[in-house]
């Protein structure tokens, strides 16, 4: 009997102290983060700066890596099969919300995480070249309808997250998708490479991507594909105020894999929490022209979802789904 | 251009104790980094910026440019010594390096590269300093179109330069356009060859495939055919500036033709020190009087090439600053950089901020002057490897083959890749087809199959319109030109024959 109680606290004893060292000693080395876009790019000048402030949170090092490639699918495929023991976190983006459509390959989606938090979304924009016949954002609606297929729109390759935002927007106008050509190009610098050069009419890209093409005049915004309108240029009506509802944008956050001990997610997000409310960071975003915006957890799941179905949904008008 | 006054703040900011060893500190890691095959001059800017954010913007911007000239430079090391180029854009002069090095002349290239890529790092900084506006107006009139012919003149020097049978060397270009085709089109998305694996959707990255062309073949070479390289290598001179006059007065007009050709090419948005160093060495070739020792060791090829790759840098920036279109990767990271400082780049840079403006264009001098004593000294202290035997050197250098194959994505599928590559090259050469093509295909087959399909679709699969622009039309008719020009110089040989 005595042996029996003496066996019983032993094991309380132990396995409540298993229980508090993994609440109190978490993290005890290093954290990988993985970003599924190249060093250097907006994803990982974000990430990488977001990894620096947690860092002092959490007293552990984090360590980014890049994991390029398959359009993002070969990082976020390594972060859903990682231990879930709160040591590797990683980046998740919209294009998670895309790849599984377009290509049936790639599995890996939004359900195959634990959201940490959204950090933020930048809105799309209608951008016309200032040498543009047309100078309105009525003119150009009524320019397409009445010469369908003349305009040349870029800003992607074909299905990225802007050539998505321009379906979505002929759509709401009730218009077909081939009411503008759709020239593909590598990204946003090459496609206003082109409209400088006169090889592209209209552009769908962020505000931040377009902001020294307003500034020399070379390209006209008439449009965000957003709630608000953007603190750096208020001059640009949102597409509410346009008469047609439609938000389409790209947005950036953190996933675990599914599976990491609620405690540690918990550490994980307060010290995330504290860190996108820095000041530093806020200063950031704001220079490199990032739209902030948080959601935490079970908020950034359900908004990983509608973005899902939203972007699915265009990418079915588009004819690009699979 | 510039007030005085505005000039002495620019030169005060530059002049700083704190500022003057932060370029020297980021010199000497743009050297280390660039001697290392694989790890690029953009991942050595993404790993710095996190640091830069606690800088000034001049001396932030400093280390970048520090950085990025040293580095390419220091690409010339590795391909040197060990036929492994430390980026892509020592790539092309590669074989002739290593040549001249087995035959004992390692000091002599190095010392050629140094001081033309410092030269032409000068030239391009003082085309940057005196006319970044109007140029920039004018690198913004190409559109796809001018693009593809560049692309297209860029692959027809590939098949130029290659040494022996042109035949040949268009097999191996096509071979690279092939490699190149692997992944998502970026016009429809379609997946080609990938075999539904993710990592194949981006296609084979450039530099795995680049390290095993070279590196692991060069090593499969040395396993095959045992003969000890130590013996012909060792033989050098320490005095690596030892007849660096007598090649500058030699090839003067050349050095001045691969500057001015470098510039231009580097201004363009998208084409960098890469296909500068391509283009040059063909250019150089085709005028050369001896162009049968190009890829067999030419200190003319190189001489025109490295002076081109780093005259292309300063050009990059033209756009960037002018109107914040990036020209590569480094580029955009400086974008970014200057948003972050409060200076964004445009028009009104140059208004509001000459003083900042003045500083980084010193900072360019500065960096290429700096490079001669830098450079001396890694020269010195790389040219050591010679003396490693090469059953110690192997190994060595198949493990930094590794992690430079490895270190580009993360991914082990990098190294199969490499490795795929390797063997690839190996039996390559073992029939006479050369590589350098090849490589070049992988290069420049992007923006060839994307710039022509953005051209066809915008002008609706209308042929001619690839002659419709002005400045397209003219290149479109250097390409042809070339292509017909050893007939044509046959024919006028024929007709003098006939005459005489």
């Amino acid at each position: 009997m005595k042996k029996a109680v003496l066996a019983a606290m032993a094991a309380a004893t132990l396995m409540f102290s298993v229980g508090q060292a993994q609440a109190d000693d978490f993290p005890t080395h290093a954290i990988t983060m993985i970003c599924s876009w190249g060093a250097g790019g907006g994803s990982d000048a974000q990430l990488r700066f977001v990894a620096g402030l947690m860092e002092k949170e959490l007293g552990q090092p984090i360590k980014v890596e890049n994991r390029t490639g398959g359009g993002g699918a070969v990082g976020w495929s390594a972060l859903a099969r990682a231990k879930p023991d709160g040591y590797t976190i990683g980046q998740l983006t919209a294009e998670l919300a895309m790849d599984h459509w377009i290509t049936p390959a790639v599995t890996v989606s939004y359900k195959d995480f634990d959201a940490l938090a959204l950090m933020n979304e930048d809105a799309a924009t209608v951008t016309i070249s200032a040498t543009a016949p047309y100078k309105t954002y009525e003119e150009f609606v009524q320019y397409l309808k009445d010469n369908p297929g003349k305009v040349r729109g870029g800003a992607t390759s074909v299905g990225g997250i802007w050539h998505v935002a321009m379906g979505k927007w002929l759509d709401s106008i009730g218009l077909p998708v081939n009411a503008i050509t759709y020239i593909p190009t590598s990204g946003s610098a090459e496609a206003y490479k082109e409209m400088a050069a006169g090889g592209i009419d209209a552009c769908f890209t962020s505000v931040a991507e377009s902001a020294t093409m307003y500034k020399t005049g070379k390209a006209v915004g008439l449009a965000v594909m957003s709630d608000k309108r953007d603190p750096k240029f208020p001059d640009i009506p949102t597409m509410a105020e346009r008469g047609t509802d439609i938000q389409v944008g790209t947005w950036r956050g953190i996933g675990l894999p599914k599976g990491v001990p609620a405690e540690r997610r918990a550490k994980l997000m307060a010290a995330l929490k504290k860190a996108t409310s820095d000041p530093a960071y806020l200063k950031f975003m704001e220079d490199r022209g990032f739209g902030v915006k948080y959601l935490e957890g079970e908020d950034f799941y359900n908004y990983m979802k509608a973005s899902d179905e939203a972007l699915g949904g265009a990418l079915k008008a588009l004819g690009l789904a699979k | 251009m510039f007030d005085f006054s505005v000039m002495m703040q620019g030169l005060q900011s530059i002049l700083d104790p704190t500022v003057l060893m932060i370029i020297v500190g980021s010199g000497l890691y743009g050297l280390f980094i660039g001697a290392m095959p694989g790890l690029t001059a953009t991942m050595a800017v993404a790993l710095l910026v996190p640091i830069t954010f606690y800088m000034d913007a001049v001396p932030a911007i400093a280390s970048i440019i520090t950085m990025s000239a040293m580095a390419i430079f220091a690409g010339d090391l590795p391909g040197t010594l060990l036929h492994i180029p430390g980026t892509p854009s020592s790539a092309a002069y590669c074989n002739d390096s290593f040549a001249l090095a087995k035959k004992g002349k390692a000091s002599v290239v190095l010392g050629v590269d140094l001081v033309l890529s410092a030269l032409g790092g000068l030239f391009g900084s003082i085309i940057l300093l005196c006319m970044a506006p109007v140029l920039a107006e004018v690198a913004l009139q190409f559109s796809s179109y001018e693009f593809f012919w560049l692309a297209v003149l860029g692959l027809s020097c590939a098949v130029m330069i290659s040494s022996g049978s042109p035949l040949k060397g268009f097999v191996s270009l096509l071979i690279g356009l092939l490699v190149n085709c692997v992944g998502l089109d970026i016009t429809l998305g379609f997946p080609r060859f990938t075999f539904d694996r993710p990592e194949l959707f981006e296609g084979f990255s450039f530099i795995p495939a680049m390290i095993g062309m070279f590196g692991i073949a060069e090593l499969m070479k040395n396993v095959s055919e045992p003969i000890n390289r130590n013996a012909t290598m060792i033989e050098y001179s320490t005095d690596i500036f030892k007849g660096i006059g007598g090649v500058i007065k030699k090839y003067w007009n050349q050095i001045i033709r691969s500057q001015l050709i470098g510039t231009c090419i580097g201004i363009l948005p998208g084409a960098g020190g890469d296909i500068a160093a391509w283009i040059c060495y063909g250019v150089a070739k085709r005028f050369s009087k001896t162009p049968d020792e190009y890829g067999q060791g030419t200190v003319e090829g190189i001489a025109n090439a490295t002076t081109a790759n780093n005259a292309a840098i300063s050009g990059a920036f033209i756009p960037a600053l002018v109107f914040g279109i990036p020209g590569d990767s480094l580029t955009a990271i400086i974008i970014g950089v200057l948003f972050m400082k409060g200076l964004e780049p445009g028009p009104t840079l140059f208004t509001n901020h000459g003083d900042f403006l003045f500083a980084i264009y010193m900072v360019f001098i500065l960096a290429n002057i700096l490079l001669i004593p830098l450079g001396y000294i890694i020269i010195r202290l790389a040219t050591k490897v010679m003396r490693v035997p090469t059953n110690l050197l192997n190994p060595i250098i198949l493990g930094f083959c590794i992690v430079g194959a490895y270190a580009i994505n993360n991914a082990n599928f990098d190294i199969m890749a490499m490795f795929g590559f390797g063997i690839l090259a190996f039996i390559m050469l073992k029939h006479g087809f050369p590589v350098a093509p090849a490589i070049l295909g992988l290069v420049l087959g992007d923006m060839l199959e994307n710039t022509f399909m953005q051209s066809m679709i915008k002008s609706e699969w209308d042929l001619t319109s690839f002659f419709s622009r002005p400045i397209a039309a003219i290149l479109g008719l250097i390409t042809v030109l070339l292509w017909f020009s050893p007939l044509i110089v046959k024919a006028v040989k024929k007709g003098r024959k006939v005459q005489a």
